[in-house]
Parts: C-alpha cells; structure tokens; sequence
C-alpha cells in the first residue's frame, strides 16, 4: 500500500524529534537530529535550518536525503524519502518557523543562538513504514 | 588515518541513548537504520554495531566492506549528541553475546525515553539483531545543537 504524508500527520506534531540523513557527493553519510518536520502541502516537508553545516553543504552537493520520522502515539517509525526541491528565506514556511524558534529561544534564553537561517522544503518522493520495527500484540 | 576516539561519556550515551546508524549506496541514496546494541572494542575506535532485520532494507546492500558508515548516539535527558564515522571493516552473523547486549540496550533505550515522556511503546521495539557491522572511527563530531554542532571532537578532522 502506497502512503502518503496525511497516513502520518501526527509525525508532524513536533513531539519525537525526527532525524535526518545526508550523503555528501563521495558517499560519506551525515546524521542530523530535527526537532520538528514541517508539513507543507500533501507532497512537501519543511526543516528549519540552523545547525546545519555539514547536513548544509552535502544538500548543495547531493539534494537526496531520507527523515526517520516517529509517530509518537505507537512509536511507529517512517522513512521519509526526499528530494531538496527550495531554500526559503520568507514566506508563509519561514515565517511560520521563525515565529515558534524565536519563542522556543526566548523561553530558554538562547535569542541570537537558536536562530533560523531558512527553512529547507523538500519534495517527499515516497513514505515508507519500517514494518517489523515494533514487536506486534 | 585514524584520529578520533571514544571517551567514558561516549560509551554511557551508546549504552542507553537514541543510536541511529547511516549508509549511502553506490547511488547517492542515503539510509537510516535504529541501532540496538554497540560494542565498544578496547581501542575505543572499533564499534561493533547490532542492526535489527526490519533496518536492513535498503541499508544490506549499502554494508560493505570499505564503505562509509556513520553512527550517531543521543542521551534524550541532556540533549547532548555526538556523532562517530568511519570506514567497514567486517560484516558479521550476530552471536549470543550480541543478542544478549541487544536486549540489555533495549531496556536501557525504553527507560531513557520514558524518562523524558516518551510512552511505554518503546519497549516494543524489535531489538534482536541480524547482523553486525565493525567499523573504525576516522572522525568524531560535537551534535549537541547549538553553535557547537558539528565541531570535530578529541582531534577529529
């Protein structure tokens, strides 16, 4: 059965951080903890870049990546498979995501650390569950 | 060159902390696999590490020797987070030493996410292992998030 991103909305509640993997252009995988996925439309997701140095430089050189996403009420796990399809650096995405950093940087003192530079949209190719992950009943 | 390797504070995150491996194939397509189970040779650059049969599709036929691999372990209480690679020196048939550690790794796993609210599910998770992947760390790096991520850490390059 094929799924789609509304099988798995409540990934995107932010609850369990996500992680993502990068490749750099000779092979060398890069893992990166995501504190929240941001669904965008049915066939996008959005990550907020701040940290991002090496996850930064192996998207400018190879645009694949794959987000391990966890549905927090089973603990059911996702991959998502994914294509960098823009940076945004305004909009209603960016705008969205520096609304709830800034105040997650302000709760915990961190202004002018937590900092977001853009929010990465993705083109999400296909979603897959890890079946067998979980011991069933 | 070897320049990196595993401090005390390291090991305690591996044993009970978040633990995802990563492969790339030949394709450029990464992949991301959950990690039961690490062992830590003597060296504290060689990791034996326990992947289970459900994280093996695409990732097996990323598994080879020569091939880059990446390990990151997280302690969910603290945030903090660092993040091993490295080239594949073996691939193993797990034994009954690595099933064992892999059931103690799980345990450890689903008390830390309980602590920090994560539901009893955990404990679900598929744990045995089916293969063992040993690989040598080259590099280690800082994954806290802050300014400080992605900083090379006990000489890394």
């Amino acid at each position: 059965m094929t799924m789609t991103l509304a099988d798995i909305m409540e990934c995107f509640d932010g609850w369990i951080p996500a992680t993502m993997v990068t490749a750099s252009a000779d092979g060398v995988p890069n893992i990166n903890n995501v504190s929240k996925v941001d669904y965008v439309d049915p066939t996008h997701v959005a990550l907020s870049r701040q940290f991002f140095r090496k996850s930064a430089k192996n998207l400018d050189e190879n645009p694949r990546a794959i987000i391990l996403s966890t549905a927090p009420s089973t603990n059911r796990n996702f991959k998502l498979h994914v294509r960098l399809e823009r940076t945004e650096t305004s909009g209603p995405v960016f705008d969205q995501m520096k609304i709830r950093i800034d105040a997650i940087a302000s709760l915990t003192g961190m202004e002018g650390v937590f900092k977001l530079e853009a929010a990465y949209v993705f083109l999400v190719e296909s979603v897959e569950e890890v079946v067998g992950a979980l011991v069933t009943g | 060159m070897v320049v990196a390797e595993l401090t005390e504070l390291h090991e305690q995150i591996i044993r009970g902390g978040v633990v995802f491996g990563a492969t790339v194939n030949d394709r450029g397509h990464p992949d991301i696999t959950r990690v039961f189970g690490v062992k830590v040779h003597d060296d504290r650059r060689t990791l034996r590490v326990l992947i289970g049969e459900a994280w093996l599709h695409p990732a097996a036929e990323n598994l080879r020797v020569g091939a880059w691999f990446a390990l990151s372990f997280t302690f969910p209480p603290s945030y903090q987070s660092f993040q091993a690679k490295g080239r594949i020196l073996r691939i193993e048939d797990v034994t009954d030493e690595d099933r064992a550690a892999a059931l103690v790794h799980r345990d450890e796993f689903a008390r830390v996410c309980m602590t920090v609210g994560i539901n009893e599910t955990a404990l679900r998770y598929a744990h045995r292992p089916a293969v063992a992947v040993l690989f040598e760390i080259e590099n280690l790096y800082c994954q806290t998030p802050g300014p400080g991520a992605g900083d090379p850490v006990g000489g890394a390059r």
